[in-house]
């Protein structure tokens, strides 16, 4: 007889050097369906996940699959027994092929021992391939593929090792809609088969379209669960952070002034072109529109990371030169990146470090660490609310929503007169996004001008005052307040035009 | 109660280590001329790795700085001979290092060469060029050239003086300057430095024109130590140099490291040579036991860092933990 459930984790512990990551944690999973674990940064999903996939052995509890209790030694021994995770940050080999990288590990013996049957690996990734309806070249190099693609390969690699579980740490945090779109077909086609999925993600829609069951956690424990029926929005982001936030977006009506920013067509070859927007101080500006429309790439011009072709951009009605982080910088035009560990932090530096760095590029001070920025980045970290005991702890220590914090405190430090955030809250939980939310509303309200791009249209919805739609490097949309609706932003962002 | 974090002053503790073995291994060690030996003997290299400090902690590398010194110190002890100055020859010396370190900085930020096999390449080039002037021939009869290695203020030696003012400007240069800043934040995380605002090339750029110019400085006092402009001397003095950045606790991989920390780590190499040769090692047997010791640091360097790792995954938790520690 089938046991009723897949995988039952009963009051798993887990500690790290004295603390309690994960206390008397117990989860059921069904066979066939998707269970999403929610919670805030921290809350011990993914040390749960670890713990399943054999990296971490856990201090107390066990494990049962198919009603039988076992022990996961390691990963290999959790891919043997049936369970695939598929890390937020993809495991492949860029300079290796398809085949080399599905049969990496596992490849079949040719006429020695040590020697590889190529013959049959080709043969064999040929024919998966051909099965999950992908036609990739087995001998394409991996690099030559996209995020959603190596993704889609990672799949179907758990599910040719006969994958019973498969683990998504935040599958979507790098893919396009419409590729979201493929993975959630994957995942359906998955429950058809009987594979269960276990579902790490912070976005709510995302949850709600894909969960059969929920597990909510909270600092290590288990705070409540069931089906996804049972829950809303706003009672499972109640839960997660423990609190009622009773509104997403704290959006306030601010006073607008002056025009603080005008482009006048600007191009940028094979990235954007006859870009015209205007922000005035005090206004939120969303930029939406699909990954890959341009936007970022406008942000990176606009804030002097890359060169432009043609066009103008006024600040304050005086014209601007272009091309250099440092010019805009002192202009008052600044940029938060979209890729807060590329372009963001310097991990192994502390958070005055990272608070003074560009200060130090702008300040007419002699030394770095002067007593004027100490006292500033101190006052910010406090406002920005950064959990820390201090300034002399390492950024790489912080959570990804604290380190967003100091990120954005190093921005403060200057006199930002123009402030574009691309995709300030990726990867952030629900509760520090609010206060983030909460930052850039008081930003506007000092008259800063703000642009922000993101790819959740609802939190474009909640934030700005208007909006401009891009799509494959051109303005396609323009919508106030009163016009905002998912459906027509998408419209635009797909290619449709102004009216 | 705040633990200690050993691996932080895992270079001092090892000083400290030595130089209690030594004093137990040699009556004459623990002598303020044994010490003051050791100092000066230190003091070429020392002066070097300062160089190569600031360029591995903004993840760069100057393989170059040995023969650098050797071809540098040699012409300037041929610009003493010529011109009877002091002046003169102590700026030949140390200009045309700078030099060196400016081709260097050139090929790594300008045509994006790795840095490696541009110094690699220098130090081949630089080699050649003072052979091929020399002939390979020594320049001896010196004179007063000495007075850079050889001369002492008060009871000490004008190397080790040199070698402490570089130390302090160093030191001051990483702590307290924003352009110290900025060579920890290239090394810690290029794009990010970038996206700052900082100019990455200039900074880059002024690295490898220090390390040159100390390059520079330390071939005048090796060759004013040696009492001759000997061309083949530099050889090797950029691997100890490198052991004394490292020992002295900053990373390969950029965006840690300290100035006194490599004063330490070019100490404990110095005590290492010394006792080796007071205790009658032989001298083929000296180079295994130093390599060793630099893998051993390496490998301690490491270890330490993943053993961070693990518990940083827990995130917030960990800031509470550290907070109660504190209390």
């Amino acid at each position: 007889m089938q046991p009723q459930y897949k995988i039952e984790l009963r009051n798993i512990t887990k500690d790290f050097s004295g603390v309690r990551a994960l206390n008397n944690v117990s989860i059921k999973i069904r066979p066939g369906t998707v269970h999403t674990l929610v919670g805030e940064n921290g809350a011990g999903k993914s040390t749960l996940m670890k713990v399943l996939n054999g990296i971490y052995k856990p201090d107390g509890g066990s494990i049962i699959i198919d009603g039988k209790e076992t022990v996961i030694k390691n990963p290999i021994d959790a891919r043997e027994q049936g369970i695939a995770m598929i890390f937020q940050e993809l495991n492949y080999i860029p300079e290796l092929s398809i085949e080399e990288n599905i049969f990496m590990g596992k490849f079949p013996n040719g006429k020695m021992k040590g020697l590889v049957n190529w013959r049959e690996v080709r043969q064999r990734t040929k024919e998966l391939l051909k099965n999950e309806g992908l036609n990739y070249e087995p001998q394409t190099k991996i690099k030559n593929l996209s995020v959603s693609e190596i993704q889609m390969l990672e799949i179907i690699k758990a599910i040719s090792f006969n994958a019973s579980v498969v683990i998504m740490d935040e599958p979507t945090s790098a893919i396009t809609t419409k590729e979201v779109e493929l993975l959630f077909r994957k995942i359906e086609d998955m429950k058809k088969r009987g594979i269960s999925v276990v579902y790490i993600s912070h976005k709510m829609d995302e949850i709600f379209r894909i969960s059969d069951d929920i597990t909510v956690l909270r600092d290590g424990e288990v705070v409540g669960g069931g089906p996804a029926s049972d829950y809303d929005d706003n009672s499972l982001i109640a839960q997660m952070v423990g609190r009622e936030i009773s509104n997403l977006y704290p959006k306030e009506t601010v006073p607008i002034g002056e025009t603080v920013l005008e482009v006048k067509d600007l191009c940028s070859e094979g990235m954007f072109e006859h870009i015209d927007m205007t922000v005035k101080a005090g206004e939120i500006v969303g930029i939406s529109g699909l990954v890959g429309a341009g936007r970022t790439e406008l942000a990176r011009a606009l804030s002097g990371a890359d060169p432009i072709t043609s066009g103008e951009v006024f600040l304050s009605g005086k014209k601007l030169k272009l091309g250099n982080i440092g010019t805009a910088m002192r202009e008052g035009i600044i940029m938060l990146s979209e890729d807060r560990r590329k372009y963001g932090i310097v991990g192994c530096r502390d958070i005055l470090d990272n608070a003074t760095l560009s200060d130090n590029c702008v300040s007419k001070e002699l030394f770095a660490g002067s007593k004027r920025q100490v006292e500033k980045a101190k006052e910010l970290i406090k406002k920005l609310n950064v959990k820390t005991p201090g300034l002399s702890v390492k950024i790489e220590n912080l959570s990804g929503g604290n380190q967003q914090k100091v990120v954005l405190a190093k921005w403060l430090m200057l006199d930002a007169k123009v402030l574009i955030l691309d995709e300030p809250t990726r990867g952030i939980d629900v509760g520090a996004k609010y206060e983030i939310y909460k930052i850039i509303e008081d930003l506007a309200k000092l008259g800063c001008a703000i642009i922000m791009i993101s790819s959740e249209i609802p939190e474009l919805m909640g934030m700005t005052d208007r909006m401009y739609v891009m799509c494959k490097g051109r303005i396609t949309g323009k919508l106030n307040r009163e016009e905002f609706s998912q459906e027509l932003t998408m419209k635009y962002a797909v290619g449709g035009t102004n009216k | 109660m705040k633990k200690l974090n050993l691996s932080k002053y895992a270079s001092v503790l090892i000083l400290l280590g030595l130089v209690i073995i030594c004093a137990f291994l040699d009556d004459s060690f623990f002598t303020a001329q044994n010490l003051i030996n050791v100092s000066r003997q230190i003091s070429v290299v020392t002066i070097l790795a300062f160089g190569e400090t600031m360029l591995i902690i903004a993840g760069q590398l100057d393989l170059s700085v040995g023969t650098n010194a050797a071809m540098s110190g040699t012409f300037a002890c041929i610009v003493y001979i010529a011109t009877g100055s002091l002046f003169i020859a102590l700026m030949t010396g140390i200009i045309l290092g700078g030099i060196v370190g400016v081709v260097n900085g050139i090929a790594v930020t300008q045509f994006s060469a790795p840095p490696f096999i541009v110094t690699l390449a220098m130090q081949q080039i630089t080699n050649g060029i003072i052979f091929l002037y020399t002939n390979g021939q020594n320049v001896y009869k010196i004179g007063d050239f000495r007075v850079f290695g050889q001369g002492s203020l008060g009871p000490i030696p004008i190397p080790v003086v040199i070698m402490l003012v570089i130390g302090i400007i160093s030191f001051i240069i990483l702590k307290k300057t924003k352009y110290g800043r900025y060579l920890y934040a290239i090394g810690g995380n290029e794009d990010a430095a970038v996206a700052s605002g900082i100019k990455v090339k200039k900074v880059k750029m002024a690295a490898y024109i220090i390390s040159g110019l100390l390059a520079g400085l330390g071939g005048v006092v090796l060759m004013s130590r040696l009492n001759a402009g000997l061309p083949a001397s530099g050889t090797g003095l950029e691997t100890d140099a490198l052991m004394a950045t490292i020992i002295g606790g900053t990373s390969f991989t950029g965006g840690i490291g300290t100035a006194p920390g490599t004063l330490i780590g070019s100490f404990v190499i110095g005590i290492l040579n010394n006792i080796m040769n007071l205790v009658g090692i032989q001298s083929y047997l000296q180079y295994i036991l130093k390599g060793t010791l630099i893998i051993i640091a390496v490998i301690f360097d490491i270890q330490s860092k993943q053993r961070k790792r693990v518990v940083r995954i827990v995130g917030d938790q960990e800031v509470t933990a550290q907070k109660k520690d504190k209390n």
